[in-house]
């Protein structure tokens, strides 16, 4: 079979052998390897040209792949040695630096673009004086590279940008914007009088957050009704709110002409149109849909960040004439989450957070919304918000269920106790849930669906219910269905059982391990770890000897409980136990004994069970010395991408400098994630 | 929402990649999360690592599979979707009137059939096309990964949001309401069938057979490179000579297969198996 009739599969798998035959620890040619990896990065199919990205990033040198990035011949060389150096990460960086003074400038240009890339900050230095380099370009990659690197230091070089060409503007307002420092805020506010940088200069300032800018930017806001620059002065105003939220007490004029003038100085009319997803056509009585709700994913996004926006300006500045579009908007379960956290910050007036009006507002989605987002005092929650557990709109009704189940408003149990029985399926499972959201104290109702008498459905609900809430209502009842017939009923019945501290019920469970229903016996081994009941370690420690279902669980329970007592006698177990108790076993073992289980697991660093060796490589690198530290090197070189990153990891746990030349070639990985924990472990190092 | 280090993720891939063939990347990652976390909740279990663990070897972990599929997989589906390319099938799969019917059924695949509104919309249209009344017969085979799906296309019993794309006679034409849920009448069950199946499982022993026709549409952006070409490769054993291959308007194969070529019927393309006799 030909090159060309191969798959792109069959080629990659080809590339990967020859590649493994020619490294170098396997004594290879190293021109070969490289020309293996120059053709697949000629390869037509994506898939073959990644793999020869990471695989030119493993092998190749900074120097190998800077000849790649000068040849302007071959684009595709050129672009595979650009993301092969970004992907060697630190290992690139001293070859970066010398690159950036290259004789040809284009080449200084893309060493800076991969630096930024990589975001190592201990290139700040070399690039500062490079600011205003002579050749656009490059200082434009250094401007942008600044930015990402969120470097202080570039702050007044940028500032002085600012009066540069129109291209080097951008970049420095987007820079600062990234940077974020405040001694940028007065110049950027400058700029929003610039038809062509307005908009940038907004976005920068929205991340600048600078609260001392609040009025001045509200005025742009009034004054400013072209789209999108609105949209974004909004936005940037929402976040100096929601990061300074104190400072809505500098917007008095601005609330007054909100709420008190005729049209609200149109400020109102386009909230409101934020929150509709509408805009007032000035063509025709129709609205027409806001751009922000454009059908597609990104304006999807803005428009969510826009409604939090409009929201947070709407309750900053009090403007209740907008609350009821406001709650509309926020029956929406993510807007109600994100409203109702608004509301709780302490600088808010007390009128905001205690109006109750509008769970009784005439219209259902408003009365949703104010449940759901809280907008209610708690004075409200025994009348207005108790009452709409009988509203005549479904969602209202399950909205009420949410809401007195996350404020644990108790007089309402029995109303939601009869609601579980009689209500629709939805309203089942809502009413069961906020019950399970109450305080154990407050349900001592469900004791009446717990006896003999009632329904098997009912007692089911009753045992989750309490199971949720983590309590007990009433031992006895209790007791009598942990001996149902019913395995189901039993098993939840001694999970509930457990809740209590008495020694009846302790002894209940140890019983339940002789239970005929495995499901239920193992129930009992993982209560007895849940309540740490170390007085059945003795009764675990014999289970081992049964080869069963149930042995697995008590491996983990050993562990689970630190038994000391029990290390021996896992490790005796081992070389015998299935596979899939053998991880269990190693994992109890890291648990129970620390570092003193690093000559098992040094002994099973080999294991031919994948899984197991990967335990116990994660075992021995969570637990070695500085003394195990040439072991770890050793594993540092393993096929298997996991153990390679539990080494990458245990290296920077340890921070000695002898993992560095590791590191180094770790951070070169081929497996992404292997790179990155390298880089942060290098990170760490002295 | 669940959280997940950069390791445990990598670990959670490689077992769905290799399971079902399915990747999670860039914004589906937080889908994926939201998901499992069901199934964690459900198996009592706090992280994605020990769900990782599970699944690799806890005595449960066969069972669990198909619980997984169902989880994680994209069920967005419903009657007539994208019905322009059912229309292309009678057009031309189904010769003209004046031509002589073939002696056997005409067979079509939907691939990744989830809950069985794609197959069973194929079985709709060919009906009302009256291809029957011509001489032709047809089967049309249904298979996705996950049994739960399958026991629902069985079922053939839907709530009203599979059937947003049908006004109210043609609700009340193919289906048969109870209790807030729509069955489909059963003579538009006739000549469907289910089964499971994995397309991205090398080690399929499936009752496959050979097909005129294969429907597998948007699914396929949802698969890793090697799931993809197993697949496709699946495909192209399974249809007979200058079989059609219907995809979801945004896959390709252009430049990623040679056993397929595009074709445009009536301004919409779809792939033809290259004949290689």
């Amino acid at each position: 079979m030909t090159h060309n009739e191969q798959s792109p599969q069959e080629r990659l798998e080809l590339l990967e052998r020859q590649v493994a035959v020619h490294t170098a620890q396997h004594g290879g040619d190293r021109q070969t390897l490289q020309n293996l990896i120059f053709a697949a990065l000629e390869d037509p199919v994506t898939l073959v040209r990644e793999r020869a990205i990471a695989l030119a990033a493993r092998y190749l040198e900074p120097d190998v792949l800077g000849t790649l990035v000068a040849d302007d011949a071959n684009d595709v060389f050129r672009n595979a040695a650009l993301d092969a150096l970004t992907r060697q990460g630190p290992y690139a960086v001293p070859h970066l630096k010398r690159m950036i003074h290259d004789e040809n400038p284009e080449v200084g240009m893309f060493a800076v673009h991969i630096l930024s890339r990589i975001q190592d900050s201990s290139t700040v230095p070399v690039l500062l004086p490079l600011l205003e380099h002579s050749d656009p370009n490059v200082a434009q990659a250094v401007i942008e590279t600044l930015g990402h690197l969120r470097s202080n230091e570039a702050v007044p070089g940028l500032i002085r940008l600012l009066s540069a060409d129109l291209w080097l503007q951008f970049a420095a307002i987007t820079a600062l914007g990234e940077i974020a420092d405040r001694r940028a805020a007065k110049p950027l506010l400058a700029l929003l009088s610039n038809e062509m940088l307005s908009e940038v200069a907004i976005k920068a300032l929205a991340n600048l957050a600078d609260p001392d800018l609040l009025p001045q930017l509200l005025e742009y806001l009034i004054g400013e009704d072209r789209l999108p620059l609105r949209d974004h002065l909004l936005m940037a105003v929402a976040a100096i709110i929601s990061k300074h939220p104190e400072s809505v007490a500098s917007c008095a004029a601005f609330a007054r002409r909100i709420n008190e003038s005729p049209d609200g100085d149109g400020i109102r009319a386009y909230l409101r149109s934020i929150l509709r997803g509408q805009i007032q056509s000035k063509n025709s009585d129709e609205p027409e849909m806001h751009p922000s709700h454009n059908d597609d994913r990104a304006n999807s996004r803005h428009a969510t960040d826009l409604l939090r926006a409009a929201i947070t300006l709407i309750v900053g500045t009090d403007s209740d004439a907008l609350f009821p579009d406001m709650l509309r908007c926020a029956a929406d379960s993510e807007l109600s989450a994100f409203l109702k956290e608004t509301l709780a910050r302490p600088s808010l007036s007390p009128a905001i957070r205690h109006a109750s009006t509008f769970v009784a507002h005439p219209e259902a989605a408003v009365r949703r919304g104010a449940l759901l987002s809280g907008f209610f005092a708690p004075s409200a929650l025994e009348t207005r918000v108790a009452e709409c557990l009988s509203d005549s709109d479904p969602a209202v009704r399950l909205a009420a269920c949410q809401v007195l189940g996350d404020c644990q408003f108790d007089p309402a149990v029995p109303n939601l106790i009869k609601l579980m029985q009689e209500g629709s399926s939805d309203e089942q499972t809502a009413a069961e849930e906020a019950l399970g959201r109450m305080r154990p104290e407050s349900l001592k109702p469900l004791r009446a669906l717990l006896d003999p008498d009632a329904s098997h459905d009912l007692a089911l609900q009753a045992l989750r219910i309490q199971d949720s809430a983590h309590t007990a209502v009433a031992l006895e009842p209790i007791r009598r269905l942990v001996g149902s017939p019913d395995p189901t009923v039993r098993q939840l019945a001694l999970r509930v059982l457990s809740y209590a501290s008495d020694d009846e019920s302790k002894r209940m469970v140890l019983e339940a391990l002789r239970d005929p229903d495995e499901h239920v016996r193992i129930e009992a081994v993982e209560l007895i770890v849940r309540n740490q009941m170390s007085e059945a370690i003795p009764i675990l420690l014999g289970f081992l000897a049964v080869d069963d279902g149930l042995r697995y669980y008590v491996i983990r329970a050993l562990g689970g409980l630190c038994a000391t007592d029990a290390a021996a006698s896992l490790e005796r177990l081992f070389s015998s136990a299935r596979d899939y108790e053998r991880v269990e076993i190693v994992l109890s073992l890291i648990r129970i004994s620390g570092p003193k289980a690093l000559p098992f697991l040094r002994d099973h660093a080999s294991d031919p069970d994948p899984e197991v060796k990967r335990v116990v490589i994660h075992g021995i690198a969570e637990l070695a010395g500085p003394d195990q530290l040439d072991f770890l090197l050793v594993l540092a070189e393993d096929s298997d991408w996991y153990t390679r990153n539990e080494v990458a990891w245990g290296l920077g746990r340890l921070a000695h400098p002898k993992g560095r030349a590791a590191l180094l070639e770790l951070v070169r990985d081929v497996e992404p994630v292997v790179a990155r924990t390298a880089r942060t472990a290098l990170e760490k190092l002295p | 929402m669940l959280e997940c280090n950069e390791t445990d993720w990598k670990l959670i891939s490689e077992v769905i990649e290799g399971a079902f063939g399915l990747v999670f990347e860039g914004g589906r990652r937080a889908i994926l999360l939201s998901r499992l976390e069901a199934r964690l909740k459900s198996l009592r279990l706090r992280t994605v690592s020990d769900y990782y663990r599970y699944l690799r070897t806890h005595p449960d972990r066969l069972a669990e599979i198909p619980r997984l599929a169902a989880t994680i997989t994209n069920n967005e589906t419903y009657f007539f979707r994208q019905k322009d390319q059912f229309d292309l099938l009678v057009k031309y799969l189904f010769p003209r009137q004046n031509e002589p019917a073939v002696a056997r059924s005409i067979r079509i695949l939907v691939a990744a059939c989830s809950s069985g509104e794609e197959a069973y919309s194929i079985g709709i249209t060919l009906a009302n096309a009256a291809v029957a009344h011509l001489g032709y017969s047809w089967e049309i085979d249904g298979c996705d990964v996950s049994p739960i799906r399958i026991e629902m296309a069985n079922a053939a019993t839907y709530d009203v949001y599979s059937l947003r794309d049908c006004d109210e006679s043609s609700r009340q034409r193919y289906f048969v309401e109870e209790k807030g849920r729509f069955r489909l009448r059963d003579p538009y069950r006739k000549g469907v069938r289910f089964f499971e199946a994995n397309l991205a499982s090398s080690a399929t022993a499936q009752p496959w057979n050979q097909y005129d026709a294969i429907f597998c549409r948007n699914v396929l952006i949802y698969f890793s490179e090697r799931a993809f070409h197993q697949a496709i490769s699946l495909f192209s054993r399974l249809l007979l000579p200058n079989g059609y291959l219907f995809l979801g308007h945004s896959e390709s194969l252009i430049g990623r297969r040679r056993d397929f070529v595009p074709v445009y019927l009536d301004g919409t393309m779809v792939y033809r198996k290259v004949d290689s006799a």
